[in-house]
């Protein structure tokens, strides 16, 4: 769903060429296909000329004359007291139509209002070419008699003077007036690469105002304390201190702490957040969607009879509301929406977790890796998968830092019978480590393409019936003996606006394809700056555990080792499946 | 006026209060007007058309029964006025108009628009006010006493295309913030 497109700029110059009688052939063959062909164009067309109308009419510039005959035969009506006043009002010259008291005459602003207005007075005359091709027009008088003795004529330029004097006092006003800061809804607090339709910078305190932002981002901290991004192309107002309204584009709004309520209104629903996040998009055809990613909406839309309907969505569930307004379950898309932005990293965080087996392979943990590249635990270095990677040999000595990734402290090849085992570089140790021979078979790898090793019948990263170990399903490929370390605060300082709140992965022995395959007995375990958090000795082919525990904020290194069961560590294929740090909005 | 000084009605020929008919002129010419507008959108020829519907409202009032819906027996005459205006149109060999299938097509919402002219309207006076200077300038100049868009574009300095760039984008900045400003008051 996006803004307003070129299409819709291109109907609205053709309409008002129409309007004005400027309107080609070829220019009016391509309004007429536009038209025909959408329902929608059909319907801005409506309100355009609904507009283009009321616009006339506001300023006066309609010709409408009552019937001469009308006046004529009732002139009675002129001399009614009533109209005498109104009469009166008309015939004196515009200039008399002045700003409130309050305003600053001198302005150069009404100067130049003023005097447009007292030139189109003498450059209106029968010498003005008027817009349209005369096709058959007919005189706007009857009988001879001048339209400026129209009744309606004299009351339409009333209601014009009327009208244009209040607005003129309203332009004053506002000319004039420096709102309070209490008059401010909302704060533009955050952007990333946003571009506007009007001067807005970060820090400006916004009132009630329609703002096209488009393209980037833009984080907008309400005075209720809600949060709400807003990703361009996108028009809205903001209409309170806990209300936006969303023409088209979309949104994420997170409600503050001490808020009730936050709603978002588009054009065809109304949506009132009771605790705590959900993104919504809209477009310019009438659709809306609502996806809520934490606690509860209530869905607010109307019927064809105006009648209101209420529906409450919960937590990652999602609604589509279409131009018909009716509402239709989807399914929630929670990483659609832009959740936390930061100007000082250009960091945009959309939800997802951090992908450890990216991080592997090169990556941020946000897919910029490679796939099936790896790290050599000897010398700590990250390389592409090579085919005589796989063969047994000494690991080093000691744990090996991983200088080419700011995410990973370091590996080691883990072996409890030579002394303690370091896996940080804080040197933290693994004290319940297995006795293991010491050795160690391939890199640990960011996935496992077994064509790449033409080892395919022999083994590949399946596990619980899925196959793991591609950019759709990431996984770690570890053969024992081999450890990795993770540097959770370094992880914390690229993605600013979040927190790690845990780490979830699957992880155990991979299947064995082929019964001629090699027998697995391995061991999983899992650390948390050398606190064991998970463990399971002894595992066999197939064998896997879904693990998922929390990570505070003051927790700096996670530790993933594969030992060999306490026997060779041939077969011992270990593998952690969709590993994941899981991230929340701070 | 009466011997006393007092206000009588005018009284047409067929009994009914020219007042009455004008009353409901003035409160439902604009509807009137738009609905013509849409099938002649052409600012003189919709004027003229206009003209005509009031000329045959006024002379057949007698046939308008009071406290039925002036808007929709106007929107009738409107529309044999329009059938007319097209059909001399075609014979004069004008291609510029709308074809049958799509005038059908477009809706006829005039009594929609009539229950919500005043709030349109305020809508529109507000959003106005919240135009920069520059075009808040440009629309009154083309709307406020008869300045063609050629005007407009001779006074401020730029070429007739660009102004014809320029209006028609102001005017759909107008449209979208009164939708705005009007779904914001409405209670779904």
């Amino acid at each position: 769903m996006t803004g307003q497109s070129s299409q819709q700029n291109r109907l609205y110059e053709l309409i008002y060429l129409m309007l004005d009688g400027k309107i080609t052939a070829e220019q009016f063959a391509e309004l007429e296909n536009q038209l025909a062909g959408d329902p929608e164009a059909r319907a801005y067309y409506n309100e355009y000329i609904e507009i283009s109308s009321m616009l006339r009419r506001h300023g006066n510039e309609s010709a409408v004359s009552l019937p001469d005959q009308f006046v004529s035969e009732h002139s009675q009506i002129n001399q009614s007291p009533a109209l005498d006043e109104s009469f009166n009002k008309e015939v004196k010259p515009n200039r008399k139509i002045r700003p409130a008291a309050d305003a600053d005459d001198s302005s150069a602003f009404w100067e130049v209002i003023e005097q447009d207005l007292s030139r189109n007075a003498s450059l209106t005359n029968d010498d003005d070419t008027p817009e349209a091709e005369p096709v058959g027009r007919r005189p706007r008088t009857l009988s001879g008699v001048p339209s400026s003795k129209s009744i309606f004529k004299l009351l339409g330029a009333l209601a014009a003077v009327v009208a244009f004097a209040v607005i003129l006092n309203t332009l004053a006003k506002w000319g004039q007036y420096t709102p309070p800061d209490e008059y401010y809804l909302a704060t533009l607090t955050d952007a990333v690469n946003a571009e506007w339709d009007s001067a807005i910078a970060v820090g400006d305190k916004l009132k009630r105002q329609l703002i096209n932002l488009k393209e980037g981002y833009a984080g907008f901290t309400f005075n209720d304390g809600s949060y709400v991004i807003f990703e361009g192309p996108t028009t809205f107002t903001i209409l309170s201190e806990d209300s936006v309204y969303l023409d088209a584009g979309r949104l994420y709004a997170k409600m503050g702490a001490g808020s009730a309520r936050f709603a978002v209104k588009t054009r065809n629903a109304r949506i009132v957040d009771i605790g705590t996040e959900f993104g919504v998009a809209t477009d310019d055809s009438g659709n809306s969607e609502v996806h809520v990613i934490d606690g509860e909406v209530i869905l607010y839309t109307s019927d064809q009879h105006n009648k209101t309907k209420k529906q409450h969505i919960f937590e990652n569930q999602a609604c589509r509301v279409d131009s018909e307004r009716n509402t239709h379950p989807i399914t929630i898309a929670k990483t659609a929406f832009a959740r936390s932005i930061s100007s000082d990293d250009g960091f945009v965080w959309n939800g997802d977790n951090i992908d450890l087996a990216d991080i592997v392979g090169g990556g941020n943990g946000t897919g910029t890796g490679n796939y099936t590249s790896g790290i050599d635990v000897f010398f700590g270095n990250i390389k592409e998968f090579e085919l005589k990677d796989f063969r047994d040999r000494d690991g080093p000595d000691g744990f090996i830092p991983v200088s080419e990734s700011p995410f990973i402290d370091g590996v080691f090849v883990p072996d409890g019978g030579v002394g303690d085992v370091q896996i940080t570089s804080a040197g933290d140790i693994f004290a319940q480590c297995r006795d293991t021979d010491g050795r160690y078979w391939t890199k640990i790898l960011n996935g496992y393409n077994p064509a790449q090793g033409n080892l395919q019948a022999y083994w590949d990263m399946t596990l619980n019936g899925r196959k793991y170990g591609s950019p759709n399903r990431p996984g770690i490929f570890m053969h024992a003996n081999c450890g990795i370390t993770f540097d959770l605060e370094a992880i914390r300082s690229s993605t600013p606006g979040c927190r790690i709140s845990g780490f979830k992965t699957t992880a155990g022995a991979t299947e064995k394809p082929q019964v001629t395959s090699p027998s697995t007995y391995l061991d999983v375990t899992i650390l948390i700056d050398g606190v064991i958090k998970h463990q399971r000795n002894d595992m066999f082919e197939g064998n896997y555990d879904d693990i998922s525990f929390n990570i505070n904020e003051d927790d700096k290194f996670l530790t993933l080792i594969i030992t060999d069961g306490g026997n060779t560590l041939h077969g011992d294929f270990g593998m952690f499946a969709e590993p994941r740090l899981v991230l929340s909005q701070n | 006026m009466d011997r006393n000084n007092k206000k009588t009605n005018v009284i047409t020929p067929n009994g009914l209060a020219a007042e009455e008919f004008f009353s409901l002129f003035v409160a439902n010419q604009d509807v009137i007007y738009t609905y013509i507008l849409k099938r002649a959108p052409v600012w003189n020829e919709a004027d003229d058309l206009f003209q005509e519907t009031a000329e045959v409202m006024w002379r057949k009032f007698n046939e308008f029964e009071l406290g039925t819906d002036f808007v929709a027996w106007g929107v009738k005459i409107a529309r044999y006025r329009i059938l007319s205006f097209r059909k001399k149109q075609s014979q004069r060999g004008n291609k510029v108009q709308f074809n049958d299938k799509l005038l059908e097509n477009i809706e006829d919402n005039s009594r929609f628009q009539n229950e919500y002219k005043d709030v349109r309207m305020q809508a529109l006076q507000q959003c106005i006010g919240k135009l920069t200077d520059r075009d808040r300038h440009l629309i009154m100049m083309r709307y406020e006493h008869k300045t063609t868009t050629k005007m407009v574009a001779e006074r401020v300095g730029v070429s007739v295309q660009r102004m014809y760039k320029i209006l028609p984008k102001i005017q759909d900045t107008l449209l979208r913030c009164v939708r705005l400003t009007v779904a914001t008051e409405e209670e779904l």
